[in-house]
């Protein structure tokens, strides 16, 4: 049988790769120009675990894995980012 | 689409990678929580970091993780010479990241710091060294999966040795994109 190839305008580790790129520059930026604070920390905490996520499922390709050895990096990446979430949470008498 | 029962690469390098993780888990966590009891201290030190080499060492980081993606869909296409030709690549940017870190180091050992100077520069320079150390041996893998796949030594259906390399220098990259934000930007 002929299979139809169609074309990706991009490949997905491309993608992410953009992705995380975009996020590290943000990332720089807000350590750059602001002043701290819990709500910006956060906020880069939650950037560093979606691209940690993203590593991966795309690049080390626990995307395309079933069963437990789908889950170490996520679960890697929840405890200690939580853990530091609430470390900052507290220090700022929360 | 099929999903795979294991990861890609040997399951023993899976095996390490997860003690690795742990280990840097537990420094991360004392981290924060050391911070916890010493705000002021680390705040004010955090600020004698450069956070342009720091972000400079993400984006190589980053680019050598992806260029080894590259590296292991051309080995699974059966394209020896692009895989080589990604892996070469990803290590240049190792070795981009080991000039700017080794600058950074000159610059806080020419001013003094040393591991008990503070809390602050003990966790920076201990956690920041301890995975400078991983990027050294992860270079020293990709540069033997290199040289191996040069020699045609993988093939698309054995290249359980690129898929290996590639897997730890994954987690070499993914340590660092916790670690930029905790010890360089978050305050």
């Amino acid at each position: 049988m002929e299979q139809i190839q169609r074309k990706r305008w991009i490949r997905p580790c491309t993608l992410v790769y953009l992705v995380m790129i975009a996020l590290t520059l943000i990332t720089w930026w807000i350590g750059s120009t602001a002043k701290g604070g819990l709500e910006l920390s956060l906020m880069v905490l939650l950037f560093a675990l979606v691209k940690g996520q993203m590593v991966g499922d795309w690049f080390m390709g626990l995307h395309f894995v079933q069963g437990i050895w789908r889950w170490p990096i996520l679960i890697w990446l929840f405890v200690p980012g939580t853990l530091i979430a609430t470390a900052f949470v507290l220090s700022y008498g929360g | 689409m099929q999903k795979n029962k294991y990861p890609p690469g040997d399951l023993a390098i899976w095996i390490f990678i997860l003690a690795e993780l742990l280990v840097f888990a537990a420094f991360f966590s004392a981290y924060a929580f050391t911070r916890l009891k010493n705000v002021e201290l680390f705040n004010h030190y955090q600020l004698t970091l450069d956070r342009n080499a720091a972000l400079l060492n993400t984006l190589a980081l980053i680019t050598s993780s992806y260029f080894v993606v590259r590296a292991v869909a051309d080995i699974r296409e059966d394209d020896s010479k692009g895989c080589k030709r990604w892996l070469w690549a990803a290590i240049a940017m190792g070795a981009f990241f080991v000039l700017i870190k080794g600058g950074e180091y000159a610059h806080h050992f020419g001013a003094g710091v040393t591991l008990s100077s503070n809390a602050f520069y003990m966790f920076y320079l201990s956690l920041t060294f301890f995975h400078f150390m991983h990027v050294i041996l992860g270079m020293v893998i990709l540069a033997a999966v290199a040289l191996k796949a040069g020699r045609g030594g993988y093939s698309a259906d054995e290249h359980t040795g690129v898929e290996t390399g590639a897997s730890y220098w994954h987690m070499v990259d993914l340590v660092w994109l916790i670690l930029f934000p905790l010890v360089y930007v978050m305050r």
